[in-house]
């Protein structure tokens, strides 16, 4: 019993345990080699686009899109699958919810109302958090789309995520749609569809109500992101077409210190600008709008967007916004009751004690208008035909919305919007102009 | 009868007798050991076959942080420095990836290697400035740096390819989830090999000696400091090696998700993982990555989650956010060892030792302070 | 003798090489983003105050301090809608200490020997459940609440209004640091803080409760830090959870380790030189071409300009 066959045994003994090991994961590996070959592969799944990305050469007409091996998931007799993502928490997040409300009140609405515009099914909505990261933007889209059996896509607001996870949809042939945010990155795309004008859309409304309103010295102030890029240089561009005196035209940064919002005031102030064009989130706008009142400078901010013209802004905002004049998709609340009556009393019936709020408009009218699609595809509904529908049809109008126009080579649908007017006596925005640019 | 007859005596032997020094399990033991081997081997390499691809995405991006983790616990457990802006090397290590495949057209093995090589130039460049800046004063300046990663690095046309970000795709031949996922894991067990084989030479002996006893490291004829910097250059590697199966993971990067939060996970999953314990801090990596998963899945955590009174349901996304600090927080108040110091009692047995539940780690970090 | 001269001139070179910096500044056009520097930099300063505070008496970096300040915001929000601003005022700044006393006796005494990086990271712990749980309790939306005094210019420095609000949040700094200060050089209790961080065995041996004496700093602390909240942050607007921490509290850090880690004046300066290089960042054109937001790479350039040239900081004693 020497000491040396003895620790001989036992580093012999780990060896095995370590040899052992390594055939168990070729085992494995030979197993992964030859099972997942028939497995999915996790990117480019179905091909519900024929058209490789940027493959075809432009100026030709995109092709129709083919059905590939999904095209049917998510629809059945019964129902289809709606998968919405969303930020709910992360920054500029959503209220909880009044998303987790106003998802589904449409569709209740619609299936009572109306049970036989989807040929007699049901639409179910399932919803996941995006928290304001494009990573798990797409973690949750494929999720939507791998495991819940989405039909088709949308994305509730952040220009990152949406443009993340319609990149992922696009290769797995789902079909996308959004309000309109940036073009950069989007445009390209075959099965993206932004329901609503893009920021760089809106640039030439937004310069023409410069002139009408009689901006004399206007400024452009831009957060610092990339994805932004598209619709700075549009501002630019419309603002010398429109022939609009731009002061200042300057960046600040994605979430500014202190000293970066006084500093960018301080420059405002400087430049003597009367109306300052900006395209940030609604944190730093009611941020710098505060600091500028504590500086005396009160000019008029206006600028494109969605969530600038939410509520919420008036509510924490004022009374540093109230001079605020920001375009939007939908009306605010004062005038839906005449372009569209089912609202209120939707939400009194179905929202459970909930008030109707500006989320649950824009839910409704994007609710509302995939409804149209949806309607107008047929009751054979794949992938492949709703798309084609969608580029090929006149226009689908809600309403709310501007009426929304797709063509094969355009997907980006927005054909006017809404001027909203900051109200700090009410703590509301109301609605200055309807459909602003359409005609 | 000779089995017995061993055992007997070392119980018999005083604890420093060299019989005691070599068990030996008995058959018994051996069977076991194999079957708690086996049931480990099948998790990390069987169960994910069953999953759905997107799960196993999520799987590897678990194996990435594991690599994060270890990159770190060289800094934080074997150098002693803390470093807040770890984010920024696993950050420029994914834009380094992802550039060299998609703008410059390389292949993904350039691309990781390419990442690595500069994961490690940052992390010498850091160290150098250590030499001379020590303690928490360089901890700032690391929080420091890592915020100009996020906010001006990160925001270089070139490299972000605009702001969705640049694409990453997967390698030829690792395409499905699951390849990649097995690609990860073998990664994974290259940066151990590297870790444990730097850290059983002399240069590594007389570091973590350093920290004990700096007379004592004199003594082992190593410059010491040239191989603290060496274990910089270390640590960034991994650390750009880790960034670049992210990348990958995802098929594309963007700037958003590198913040200051992120550099705090990550010292928190390694602290929590448990210092200079490497399977310790692999879990503690795999843990946070899968947290949110976990919640997920787990039916009735994720109710009775829900039914903890407040004014808003604590829902599976925010969970991971209350529960990582409060696991932190028990860690360091209750077992500073973390999972490292929990599990080693089985690491021991698995290894053919003795399962003992008083078994004791190395000593205790010290990090230099300076107090001006 | 030889060390007090020594300090002497160095304060005196410092003090020179500001007043340069502060000529080609003015020169340059951007004399506007001293004002700016200032005010901003005061919020740092107020912040980095209870840092100094905390690190002088035991050695930690304490990164729950911004915490204390959005806990005192939260719990202002939620009361000025039921008592008078006054008395909420009040009660935010108690809440907060009491925060830090919970802090204290719940994670700071269990690790009092433990290493300083545990201690580090433990208060980050504490402070990213603190954001969780206002996040989980208040919702992620942004709130806003008055500020204290209504008048918006007082004063008019250079273009720049002040409000009420502004100067009272510099009044404070200055006042509170310079109340620091004689407590730690002139108060038995203060100079007893300050022994027992170096020589704890021996404070406990003359029968100065090392523990008890904890307790107060971090109370302490945590005051200065509501304080900081309840007047910085109605200033902006509208707030997030977390926002003391992820607004002010690196800036702060920058500032403290600026001024020298040790040095309460020290805060003050550093405040301002960070305060005031931001806002030449944003409006000086000379810093357009930097990628992103070029206040935080001249943030970082300084900050190791300064550590490297002088490792103790601009006004800190040499260990």
């Amino acid at each position: 019993m020497s000491s040396a066959p003895r620790s001989e045994g036992r580093s012999g003994r780990r060896r095995l345990l370590a040899l052992l090991a390594l055939l168990a994961l070729l085992a494995t590996a030979c197993g992964v080699k030859s099972g997942v070959a028939d497995q999915a592969v996790s990117s480019g799944d179905g091909d519900g686009a024929a058209a490789p990305a940027g493959g075809d050469g432009d100026g030709a007409a995109a092709p129709a899109h083919e059905p590939g091996p999904d095209d049917t998931a998510g629809v059945s007799d019964e129902d289809i699958v709606i998968g919405i993502h969303a930020p709910v928490t992360g920054a500029s997040p959503i209220p909880q919810t009044s998303f987790d409300v106003g998802k589904d009140i449409y569709w209740a609405f619609l299936a009572e109302a109306d049970p036989e515009m989807l040929f007699g099914r049901k639409v179910k909505v399932v919803f996941r958090d995006d928290e304001y990261n494009p990573n798990r933007a797409v973690s949750v889209c494929r999720e939507m789309v791998e495991q819940d059996g989405a039909f088709l896509l949308v994305g509730g607001g952040g220009a990152d995520q949406i443009t993340a996870c319609a990149k992922y949809a696009d290769e797995a042939g789902v079909p996308y749609l959004s309000a309109g945010v940036n073009e950069a990155g989007l445009a390209d795309l075959r099965t993206y569809f932004a329901a609503t004008m893009t920021y760089a859309e809106q640039a030439p409304l937004l310069m023409d109500h410069a002139t009408e309103s009689g901006f004399e010295n206007v400024a452009v102030v831009v957060s610092d992101t990339p994805s932004f890029q598209d619709a700075h240089e549009a501002i630019s561009g419309a603002a010398e077409e429109a022939g609009v005196n731009v002061v200042l035209d300057t960046t600040l940064s994605k979430a500014p210190a202190e000293a970066e919002v006084l500093a960018t005031v301080q420059q405002l102030k400087d430049a003597n600008a009367d109306a300052v064009l900006l395209l940030h989130s609604p944190v730093t706008y009611i941020g710098l709008a505060s600091q500028a009142r504590n500086q005396g400078f009160d000019p008029v901010w206006f600028g494109p967007g969605v969530t600038m013209g939410l509520n919420a802004v008036t509510n924490f905002g004022c009374p540093g916004v109230a001079r605020g004049q920001f375009l939007s998709p939908t009306p605010a609340l004062d005038v839906i009751d005449e372009l569209d009556p089912d609202f209120r009393p939707a939400y009194e019936r179905y929202a459970g004690g909930e008030e109707a709020d500006d989320i649950g408009l824009q839910l409704w009218s994007l609710n509302k208008a995939i409804a149209l699609m949806l309607a107008e595809t047929g009751e054979e509904l794949g992938r492949a035909v709703f798309m084609n529908t969608l580029e090929s049809s006149e226009g689908f109008d809600n309403g709310i919305y501007a009426p929304i126009e797709f063509t094969a080579e355009d997907h980006f649908g927005g054909t006017g919007a809404h001027l909203l007017q900051a109200d700090c006596d009410l703590k509301q925005y109301t609605t200055a102009e309807q459909f602003v640019g359409v005609g | 009868m000779a089995a017995t007859v061993e055992t007997h005596a070392d119980e018999m032997a005083p604890d420093d007798h060299p019989a005691k020094a070599r068990f030996r399990p008995s058959a018994a033991g051996l069977v076991g050991r194999g079957i708690v081997w086996a049931a480990i081997a099948w998790l990390v390499l069987v169960f994910p076959l069953g999953r759905p691809g997107f799960e196993v995405q999520r799987f590897s991006q678990a194996v990435a942080y594991a690599i994060v983790a270890l990159s770190l616990n060289v800094l934080l457990g074997y150098v002693g420095q803390i470093s807040l802006g770890h984010q920024a090397f696993v950050g420029i290590g994914a834009f380094a990836s992802a550039y060299l495949v998609t703008v410059q057209g390389q292949s993904f093995w350039v691309g990781v290697v390419g990442a690595a090589a500069i994961g490690g130039a940052q992390a010498l460049v850091l160290g150098g400035v250590s030499l001379r800046i020590r303690g928490l004063y360089f901890a700032l300046v690391t929080l420091s740096y890592g915020l100009v990663a996020e906010q001006n690095i990160f925001q270089i046309q070139e490299l972000t390819g605009g702001g969705q970000g640049q694409a990453a795709p997967k390698p030829s031949g690792f395409e499905t989830d699951w390849r990649y996922y097995y690609l990860c894991l073998a990664f994974l067990a290259l940066v151990l090999w590297i870790d444990s084989r730097m850290m059983k030479s002399k240069g590594g002996r007389a570091l973590l000696a350093l920290r004990e006893n700096p007379r004592v490291a004199a003594t082992f004829g190593i410059n010491v400091r040239l191989f603290t910097l060496f274990a910089f250059v270390v640590s960034g590697a991994f650390a750009g090696l880790g960034g670049a199966l992210i990348a990958h993971n995802n098929t594309f990067v963007s700037p958003e998700v590198w913040s200051f939060n992120l550099a705090l996970v990550f010292v928190i999953m390694t602290v929590v993982g448990g210092l200079r314990s490497r399977p310790g801090v692999v879990l503690g990596g795999a843990f946070f990555a899968l947290m949110p998963y976990l919640v997920d899945k787990l039916g009735w955590l994720e109710r009775a989650l829900a039914a903890i009174p407040a004014p808003n349901d604590l829902t599976p996304e925010l969970a991971p956010l209350v529960l990582g600090p409060i696991l932190l927080l028990l860690t360091l108040i209750a077992t500073p060892g973390g999972i490292g110091q929990q599990i080693r009692p089985l690491q021991g047995w698995l290894l053919g030792g003795r399962f003992d539940p008083h078994a004791q780690g190395p000593k205790e970090v010290q990090i230099t302070d300076v107090r001006a | 003798m030889v060390d007090a001269l020594e300090d002497r001139s160095r304060v005196i070179a410092i003090g020179a090489a500001v007043v340069v910096l502060i000529g080609i500044i003015a020169a340059a056009g951007e004399e506007e983003a001293l004002v700016i520097g200032t005010i901003s930099g005061a919020a740092y300063g107020l912040v980095a105050l209870g840092l100094v505070l905390i690190y002088k008496s035991s050695g930690v970096f304490n990164f729950a301090q911004g915490e204390f300040g959005t806990v005192a915001v939260y719990t202002l929000y939620l009361l000025h809608f039921h008592v008078p601003y006054g008395v909420a005022l009040l009660g935010a700044i108690a809440v907060a200490t009491l925060f830090g006393l919970v802090v204290e006796r719940a994670v700071v005494r269990p690790l009092f020997d433990a290493p300083r990086v545990i201690l580090l990271v433990a208060t980050a712990g504490i402070a990213l459940l603190a954001v969780a749980i206002e996040i989980w309790f208040g919702g992620a939306q942004g709130k806003a609440v008055d500020r204290a005094f209504p008048t918006l210019d007082r004063v008019t420095v250079l273009g720049v209004q002040l409000s009420d609000q502004r100067l009272l949040l510099i009044a404070l700094l200055v006042g509170l640091a310079a109340l620091l200060g004689w407590f730690f050089t002139r108060t038995d209790l203060g100079v007893a803080i300050l022994a027992a961080s170096q020589q704890p065995t021996a404070t406990e041996l003359v029968g100065v409760s090392v523990r008890r004496l904890s307790s107060l700093v971090w109370a302490l602390a945590a005051l200065l830090g509501g304080i900081a909240g309840v007047i910085a942050i109605p200033e902006g607007g509208s707030f997030t959870p977390g926002v003391v921490t992820f607004s002010f509290l690196i800036p702060a850090f920058t500032a403290a380790v600026l001024g020298g880690m040790t040095s309460l004046p020290g805060a003050f300066l550093g405040g301002i030189i960070v305060g005031v290089v931001q806002a030449v960042a944003t409006s000086s054109s000379l810093f357009e071409d930097i990628p992103g937001t070029p206040g935080t790479l001249m943030v970082f350039v300084v900050l190791l300009a300064v550590l490297t040239i002088r490792p103790q900081g601009l006004l800190g004693k040499t260990a």
